[in-house]
Protein backbone atom coordinates (compact mmCIF):
# COMPACT_ATOMS: atom_id res chain seq x y z
CA UNK A 1 0.00 0.00 0.00
CA UNK A 2 1.01 3.64 -0.70
CA UNK A 3 -0.08 6.67 1.26
CA UNK A 4 -0.80 10.29 0.13
CA UNK A 5 2.42 11.44 0.25
CA UNK A 6 4.03 8.72 -1.47
CA UNK A 7 1.61 8.87 -4.28
CA UNK A 8 1.89 13.32 -4.45
CA UNK A 9 5.79 12.88 -4.65
CA UNK A 10 5.32 9.85 -7.58
CA UNK A 11 3.11 12.93 -9.59
CA UNK A 12 5.62 15.83 -8.77
CA UNK A 13 8.38 13.29 -9.97
CA UNK A 14 6.55 12.47 -13.18
CA UNK A 15 5.41 15.90 -13.90
CA UNK A 16 9.38 17.54 -14.31
CA UNK A 17 7.66 20.91 -13.18
CA UNK A 18 6.99 22.63 -9.72
CA UNK A 19 3.38 21.71 -8.35
CA UNK A 20 1.92 23.14 -4.84
CA UNK A 21 1.22 19.57 -3.20
CA UNK A 22 -1.92 21.17 -1.97
CA UNK A 23 -3.50 21.03 -5.17
CA UNK A 24 -2.24 17.68 -5.90
CA UNK A 25 -3.39 16.71 -2.46
CA UNK A 26 -6.88 17.73 -3.58
CA UNK A 27 -6.46 16.00 -7.22
CA UNK A 28 -5.33 12.62 -4.97
CA UNK A 29 -8.39 12.62 -2.51
CA UNK A 30 -10.50 13.28 -5.61
CA UNK A 31 -9.45 10.23 -7.29
CA UNK A 32 -9.60 7.84 -4.78
CA UNK A 33 -13.14 8.90 -3.35
CA UNK A 34 -13.74 7.98 -6.88
CA UNK A 35 -12.55 4.75 -7.03
CA UNK A 36 -14.95 1.54 -6.63
CA UNK A 37 -15.79 0.27 -3.75
CA UNK A 38 -13.57 -2.98 -4.48
CA UNK A 39 -10.72 -1.08 -4.98
CA UNK A 40 -10.22 0.29 -1.47
CA UNK A 41 -10.10 0.12 2.46
CA UNK A 42 -13.30 -1.05 3.98
CA UNK A 43 -14.11 -2.15 7.50
CA UNK A 44 -17.18 -3.61 9.53
CA UNK A 45 -18.04 -1.87 13.02
CA UNK A 46 -20.27 -3.70 15.87
CA UNK A 47 -22.79 -0.98 17.49
CA UNK A 48 -24.37 -1.40 20.40
CA UNK A 49 -27.93 -1.22 20.07
CA UNK A 50 -30.32 0.39 22.97
CA UNK A 51 -33.82 -0.49 23.38
CA UNK A 52 -36.13 3.01 21.93
CA UNK A 53 -32.71 4.12 20.26
CA UNK A 54 -33.22 4.47 16.24
CA UNK A 55 -30.48 6.98 15.61
CA UNK A 56 -26.93 5.92 15.19
CA UNK A 57 -23.37 8.14 14.78
CA UNK A 58 -21.23 6.61 11.98
CA UNK A 59 -17.85 5.28 13.12
CA UNK A 60 -15.15 8.42 12.87
CA UNK A 61 -13.31 6.63 10.08
CA UNK A 62 -16.35 5.94 7.82
CA UNK A 63 -16.77 8.05 4.19
CA UNK A 64 -19.53 5.65 2.73
CA UNK A 65 -21.97 3.57 4.42
CA UNK A 66 -21.87 -0.17 2.36
CA UNK A 67 -24.74 -2.20 3.80
CA UNK A 68 -25.90 -2.19 6.85
CA UNK A 69 -27.41 -5.58 9.59
CA UNK A 70 -29.47 -5.68 12.59
CA UNK A 71 -29.04 -9.20 14.48
CA UNK A 72 -28.53 -11.44 12.45
CA UNK A 73 -30.03 -10.13 8.96
CA UNK A 74 -28.99 -7.63 6.22
CA UNK A 75 -31.25 -4.56 6.31
CA UNK A 76 -31.97 -2.57 3.16
CA UNK A 77 -31.69 1.09 2.43
CA UNK A 78 -35.31 2.90 2.29
CA UNK A 79 -35.08 6.49 1.17
CA UNK A 80 -37.57 8.94 3.23
CA UNK A 81 -39.88 9.67 0.96
CA UNK A 82 -40.79 5.96 0.12
CA UNK A 83 -41.14 5.08 3.55
CA UNK A 84 -43.45 7.80 3.61
CA UNK A 85 -45.29 7.01 0.88
CA UNK A 86 -45.70 3.12 2.66
CA UNK A 87 -46.32 4.41 6.32
CA UNK A 88 -47.29 7.95 6.78
CA UNK A 89 -46.03 7.41 10.68
CA UNK A 90 -43.38 5.35 10.65
CA UNK A 91 -41.00 7.40 12.07
CA UNK A 92 -42.90 6.39 15.53
CA UNK A 93 -43.09 2.65 14.33
CA UNK A 94 -41.55 -0.06 16.52
CA UNK A 95 -40.44 -3.82 15.77
CA UNK A 96 -37.73 -5.60 13.76
CA UNK A 97 -35.90 -3.18 11.72
CA UNK A 98 -35.96 -4.34 8.24
CA UNK A 99 -34.68 -0.88 6.90
CA UNK A 100 -31.80 1.58 7.59
CA UNK A 101 -32.30 5.37 6.56
CA UNK A 102 -29.03 7.79 5.74
CA UNK A 103 -28.05 11.20 7.61
CA UNK A 104 -32.07 11.72 7.89
CA UNK A 105 -31.84 13.19 11.51
CA UNK A 106 -28.09 14.58 11.19
CA UNK A 107 -25.26 14.02 8.40
CA UNK A 108 -23.33 11.09 9.32
CA UNK A 109 -26.15 9.12 11.42
CA UNK A 110 -27.89 5.75 10.74
CA UNK A 111 -31.31 5.95 11.60
CA UNK A 112 -32.84 2.15 11.78
CA UNK A 113 -36.56 1.48 10.96
CA UNK A 114 -38.42 0.49 12.58
CA UNK A 115 -37.28 1.19 16.11
CA UNK A 116 -35.92 -1.40 18.17
CA UNK A 117 -37.46 -2.39 21.11
CA UNK A 118 -34.86 -5.12 22.39
CA UNK A 119 -30.96 -4.14 23.51
CA UNK A 120 -28.55 -6.20 21.74
CA UNK A 121 -25.79 -8.16 23.65
CA UNK A 122 -23.32 -6.18 25.08
CA UNK A 123 -20.48 -5.99 22.59
CA UNK A 124 -16.49 -7.07 23.84
CA UNK A 125 -13.78 -5.24 22.89
CA UNK A 126 -11.83 -6.29 20.66
CA UNK A 127 -14.85 -7.23 18.75
CA UNK A 128 -15.57 -10.36 17.24
CA UNK A 129 -17.29 -11.93 14.15
CA UNK A 130 -17.19 -15.09 14.82
CA UNK A 131 -19.15 -17.68 17.88
CA UNK A 132 -18.87 -14.78 20.25
CA UNK A 133 -20.68 -12.38 18.34
CA UNK A 134 -22.80 -9.83 20.10
CA UNK A 135 -26.51 -10.81 18.84
CA UNK A 136 -28.87 -7.97 18.69
CA UNK A 137 -26.57 -5.12 17.49
CA UNK A 138 -25.87 -3.24 14.35
CA UNK A 139 -23.06 -3.47 12.18
CA UNK A 140 -21.79 -1.36 9.55
CA UNK A 141 -19.75 -2.31 6.52
CA UNK A 142 -18.07 0.89 5.37
CA UNK A 143 -15.70 2.45 3.08
CA UNK A 144 -12.78 3.65 5.51
CA UNK A 145 -11.33 7.36 5.45
CA UNK A 146 -7.88 5.31 4.98
CA UNK A 147 -6.76 6.93 1.99
CA UNK A 148 -3.96 4.96 0.89
CA UNK A 149 -4.38 2.21 -2.09
CA UNK A 150 -2.82 -0.49 -3.59
CA UNK A 151 0.72 -0.69 -5.17
CA UNK A 152 -0.94 -1.44 -8.43
CA UNK A 153 -3.39 1.64 -8.28
CA UNK A 154 0.17 4.35 -7.90
CA UNK A 155 0.84 4.76 -11.47
CA UNK A 156 -3.30 5.55 -12.74
CA UNK A 157 -3.82 7.08 -10.00
CA UNK A 158 -0.67 9.83 -10.75
CA UNK A 159 -1.70 9.97 -14.34
CA UNK A 160 -5.13 10.72 -13.40
CA UNK A 161 -3.68 13.33 -10.65
CA UNK A 162 -1.83 15.04 -13.74
CA UNK A 163 -4.21 15.21 -16.37
CA UNK A 164 -6.54 16.95 -14.07
CA UNK A 165 -3.58 19.70 -13.28
CA UNK A 166 -2.30 19.72 -16.63
CA UNK A 167 -5.77 21.02 -17.60
CA UNK A 168 -5.71 23.59 -15.50
CA UNK A 169 -5.91 27.06 -16.14
CA UNK A 170 -1.95 27.87 -14.78
CA UNK A 171 1.63 28.55 -16.06
CA UNK A 172 2.18 25.09 -16.99
CA UNK A 173 -1.20 24.08 -18.34
CA UNK A 174 -0.58 21.79 -21.37
CA UNK A 175 -3.82 20.23 -23.13
CA UNK A 176 -2.28 17.80 -24.96
CA UNK A 177 -0.27 16.45 -22.01
CA UNK A 178 -3.33 16.17 -19.75
CA UNK A 179 -4.93 14.38 -22.47
CA UNK A 180 -2.01 12.15 -23.14
CA UNK A 181 -2.43 11.58 -19.15
CA UNK A 182 -5.81 10.50 -18.94
CA UNK A 183 -5.36 8.16 -21.70
CA UNK A 184 -2.33 6.53 -19.73
CA UNK A 185 -4.81 6.44 -16.55
CA UNK A 186 -7.09 4.47 -18.37
CA UNK A 187 -5.01 2.46 -20.64
CA UNK A 188 -3.16 1.55 -16.82
CA UNK A 189 -6.17 0.65 -14.89
CA UNK A 190 -7.31 -1.66 -17.73
CA UNK A 191 -4.28 -3.59 -17.78
CA UNK A 192 -4.40 -3.66 -13.79
CA UNK A 193 -7.88 -4.60 -13.64
CA UNK A 194 -9.84 -6.31 -13.00
CA UNK A 195 -10.97 -5.19 -9.78
CA UNK B 1 15.61 -13.65 -16.06
CA UNK B 2 16.21 -10.07 -16.66
CA UNK B 3 17.85 -7.67 -14.76
CA UNK B 4 16.53 -4.22 -13.59
CA UNK B 5 19.64 -2.65 -15.40
CA UNK B 6 19.37 -4.25 -19.04
CA UNK B 7 15.73 -3.25 -19.04
CA UNK B 8 16.66 0.31 -17.96
CA UNK B 9 19.51 0.96 -20.34
CA UNK B 10 16.93 -0.30 -23.44
CA UNK B 11 14.11 2.37 -22.34
CA UNK B 12 16.81 5.10 -21.78
CA UNK B 13 18.05 4.52 -25.33
CA UNK B 14 14.17 4.52 -26.56
CA UNK B 15 13.87 7.87 -25.04
CA UNK B 16 17.19 9.16 -26.55
CA UNK B 17 18.32 9.69 -22.70
CA UNK B 18 21.15 7.00 -23.00
CA UNK B 19 23.56 8.73 -20.08
CA UNK B 20 20.44 9.30 -17.74
CA UNK B 21 20.57 12.99 -17.84
CA UNK B 22 16.94 13.83 -18.05
CA UNK B 23 15.66 10.88 -15.38
CA UNK B 24 18.83 8.96 -13.55
CA UNK B 25 18.96 5.30 -13.90
CA UNK B 26 17.74 4.87 -10.59
CA UNK B 27 14.17 6.92 -10.90
CA UNK B 28 13.71 4.47 -13.85
CA UNK B 29 14.29 1.89 -11.53
CA UNK B 30 11.49 3.26 -9.39
CA UNK B 31 9.00 3.05 -12.60
CA UNK B 32 10.11 -0.45 -13.49
CA UNK B 33 8.86 -1.78 -10.03
CA UNK B 34 5.87 0.00 -9.96
CA UNK B 35 4.83 -1.01 -13.82
CA UNK B 36 5.83 -4.32 -12.74
CA UNK B 37 3.86 -4.62 -10.06
CA UNK B 38 0.43 -3.60 -12.44
CA UNK B 39 1.31 -5.92 -14.93
CA UNK B 40 1.68 -8.65 -11.92
CA UNK B 41 -1.64 -8.46 -10.67
CA UNK B 42 -3.33 -7.79 -14.18
CA UNK B 43 -2.06 -10.58 -15.81
CA UNK B 44 -2.61 -12.89 -12.65
CA UNK B 45 0.88 -13.98 -12.20
CA UNK B 46 2.91 -14.92 -8.65
CA UNK B 47 0.44 -16.57 -7.52
CA UNK B 48 0.87 -18.58 -4.41
CA UNK B 49 -1.00 -20.54 -1.85
CA UNK B 50 -1.66 -19.65 1.69
CA UNK B 51 -3.68 -22.54 4.31
CA UNK B 52 -5.75 -21.09 6.83
CA UNK B 53 -7.99 -22.18 9.50
CA UNK B 54 -11.74 -20.89 9.36
CA UNK B 55 -13.57 -20.16 12.68
CA UNK B 56 -17.23 -21.75 13.29
CA UNK B 57 -20.04 -19.23 12.54
CA UNK B 58 -17.47 -16.72 10.73
CA UNK B 59 -18.23 -15.04 7.84
CA UNK B 60 -15.83 -11.95 7.26
CA UNK B 61 -12.37 -12.10 7.40
CA UNK B 62 -9.43 -8.92 7.56
CA UNK B 63 -7.24 -9.35 3.84
CA UNK B 64 -3.89 -7.51 4.39
CA UNK B 65 -3.98 -5.82 1.67
CA UNK B 66 0.16 -5.52 1.83
CA UNK B 67 0.52 -8.85 1.30
CA UNK B 68 -2.10 -9.78 -0.63
CA UNK B 69 -2.83 -7.89 -4.49
CA UNK B 70 -5.48 -9.75 -5.29
CA UNK B 71 -7.34 -12.72 -4.56
CA UNK B 72 -7.37 -15.45 -7.17
CA UNK B 73 -9.58 -18.43 -5.82
CA UNK B 74 -10.08 -20.35 -2.57
CA UNK B 75 -10.48 -23.58 -1.60
CA UNK B 76 -12.08 -25.60 1.11
CA UNK B 77 -10.94 -28.79 2.79
CA UNK B 78 -8.03 -31.50 2.37
CA UNK B 79 -9.54 -32.13 -1.27
CA UNK B 80 -8.98 -29.07 -1.88
CA UNK B 81 -12.86 -28.35 -3.72
CA UNK B 82 -13.02 -24.83 -4.88
CA UNK B 83 -15.41 -22.54 -3.60
CA UNK B 84 -17.15 -20.21 -6.15
CA UNK B 85 -16.49 -16.00 -6.14
CA UNK B 86 -19.44 -14.01 -5.87
CA UNK B 87 -20.02 -10.84 -5.43
CA UNK B 88 -20.97 -9.57 -1.69
CA UNK B 89 -23.38 -7.12 -2.39
CA UNK B 90 -25.41 -10.12 -4.08
CA UNK B 91 -25.80 -12.70 -0.77
CA UNK B 92 -28.73 -10.68 0.74
CA UNK B 93 -30.77 -12.34 -2.78
CA UNK B 94 -29.89 -15.39 -1.54
CA UNK B 95 -30.65 -15.35 1.75
CA UNK B 96 -31.60 -11.72 3.78
CA UNK B 97 -29.89 -13.62 7.20
CA UNK B 98 -26.67 -14.86 5.47
CA UNK B 99 -24.86 -12.33 7.79
CA UNK B 100 -25.20 -15.05 10.46
CA UNK B 101 -26.12 -17.94 8.78
CA UNK B 102 -24.63 -21.34 9.44
CA UNK B 103 -24.46 -24.59 8.84
CA UNK B 104 -26.13 -26.76 11.16
CA UNK B 105 -24.85 -30.32 11.73
CA UNK B 106 -26.96 -32.71 9.09
CA UNK B 107 -27.92 -29.61 6.53
CA UNK B 108 -27.50 -29.45 3.04
CA UNK B 109 -25.33 -28.34 1.74
CA UNK B 110 -22.75 -29.71 4.14
CA UNK B 111 -19.65 -26.64 3.06
CA UNK B 112 -18.77 -23.89 2.23
CA UNK B 113 -19.82 -22.91 -1.29
CA UNK B 114 -18.97 -19.29 -2.26
CA UNK B 115 -16.13 -16.03 -1.12
CA UNK B 116 -17.05 -12.91 -2.25
CA UNK B 117 -13.94 -9.72 -1.83
CA UNK B 118 -15.75 -6.94 -0.01
CA UNK B 119 -12.74 -4.19 -0.62
CA UNK B 120 -8.91 -4.65 -0.41
CA UNK B 121 -9.42 -5.70 3.02
CA UNK B 122 -12.59 -8.02 3.76
CA UNK B 123 -13.15 -11.09 2.65
CA UNK B 124 -16.30 -13.29 3.05
CA UNK B 125 -16.35 -17.15 3.33
CA UNK B 126 -19.71 -18.45 3.33
CA UNK B 127 -21.89 -20.12 4.85
CA UNK B 128 -19.73 -20.94 7.72
CA UNK B 129 -20.01 -23.98 9.80
CA UNK B 130 -21.43 -23.79 13.34
CA UNK B 131 -19.45 -25.82 14.94
CA UNK B 132 -16.15 -26.96 13.35
CA UNK B 133 -13.15 -25.25 12.00
CA UNK B 134 -12.46 -25.47 8.30
CA UNK B 135 -9.03 -25.67 6.00
CA UNK B 136 -9.21 -23.38 3.31
CA UNK B 137 -6.60 -22.77 0.90
CA UNK B 138 -6.19 -19.11 -0.30
CA UNK B 139 -4.68 -18.56 -3.76
CA UNK B 140 -3.71 -14.95 -4.01
CA UNK B 141 -1.07 -12.74 -5.72
CA UNK B 142 2.14 -11.58 -4.11
CA UNK B 143 3.80 -8.39 -4.38
CA UNK B 144 6.67 -8.66 -6.92
CA UNK B 145 10.11 -8.14 -5.20
CA UNK B 146 11.16 -4.77 -5.56
CA UNK B 147 13.21 -3.47 -8.14
CA UNK B 148 15.80 -1.04 -6.57
CA UNK B 149 19.05 -1.44 -8.24
CA UNK B 150 20.84 -2.37 -11.20
CA UNK B 151 21.01 -6.02 -10.80
CA UNK B 152 17.45 -6.62 -9.31
CA UNK B 153 15.75 -9.83 -11.57
CA UNK B 154 12.42 -8.84 -12.31
CA UNK B 155 9.62 -11.58 -11.69
CA UNK B 156 7.85 -10.55 -14.51
CA UNK B 157 8.24 -13.19 -17.43
CA UNK B 158 10.46 -12.20 -20.35
CA UNK B 159 7.33 -12.18 -23.19
CA UNK B 160 5.57 -9.62 -20.56
CA UNK B 161 8.45 -6.93 -20.97
CA UNK B 162 7.58 -5.09 -24.13
CA UNK B 163 4.59 -4.50 -22.39
CA UNK B 164 6.59 -2.99 -19.26
CA UNK B 165 8.89 -1.40 -21.35
CA UNK B 166 6.51 0.65 -23.44
CA UNK B 167 4.71 1.78 -20.62
CA UNK B 168 8.14 3.27 -18.79
CA UNK B 169 8.77 4.95 -22.18
CA UNK B 170 5.28 6.71 -22.52
CA UNK B 171 5.83 8.10 -19.24
CA UNK B 172 9.47 8.73 -19.46
CA UNK B 173 8.68 10.80 -23.26
CA UNK B 174 5.92 12.64 -20.85
CA UNK B 175 7.86 13.26 -18.32
CA UNK B 176 10.26 15.43 -20.70
CA UNK B 177 7.56 16.87 -22.74
CA UNK B 178 8.18 15.13 -25.76
CA UNK B 179 4.67 14.77 -26.01
CA UNK B 180 4.15 14.10 -29.63
CA UNK B 181 6.94 11.03 -29.38
CA UNK B 182 4.46 10.12 -26.00
CA UNK B 183 1.38 10.13 -28.45
CA UNK B 184 3.20 7.58 -31.07
CA UNK B 185 4.36 5.77 -28.08
CA UNK B 186 1.25 5.64 -26.58
CA UNK B 187 -0.61 4.29 -29.82
CA UNK B 188 0.90 1.10 -28.89
CA UNK B 189 -0.84 0.67 -25.40
CA UNK B 190 -4.04 1.70 -26.48
CA UNK B 191 -6.46 -1.36 -28.48
CA UNK B 192 -6.63 -0.55 -31.57
CA UNK B 193 -10.23 0.31 -33.05
CA UNK B 194 -11.61 -1.48 -36.10
CA UNK B 195 -11.94 0.13 -39.20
Amino acid sequence: MSNQAQNVELANFLALTSMTDTQLDAYYVESVLALQDSQVQVAASIIEVGSGVFVYDWPEDCIRILTAFYANKELTRAPVHQLDLQQRDWRSETGIPVHYVLNHEAERTVRLYPIPLLDGDPVPFPTDFGSSYPDGNLVLLYVTDNLDVPDWLDLPIACAILAKEFSRESSHCDKKAAELYLRLATVLRGIGGPP
Amino acid sequence: MTTALEVATLVLERVRDPEGVATTINQVYDLIDRVQVLLVRGLGLMARDRTFSSEPDQTLYPVDPDETLQILDLFQGAVNRRLSPCRWAQMIQVRRDWWRYSILDGEVPETMQVWAPVGTSLLVMWPPSDTFAEIVTVREQQRPAMVTEASSVLDLPDEHLPLLQDIVEVLLLLRTKHVEAAEIAMGRLEPQKEE
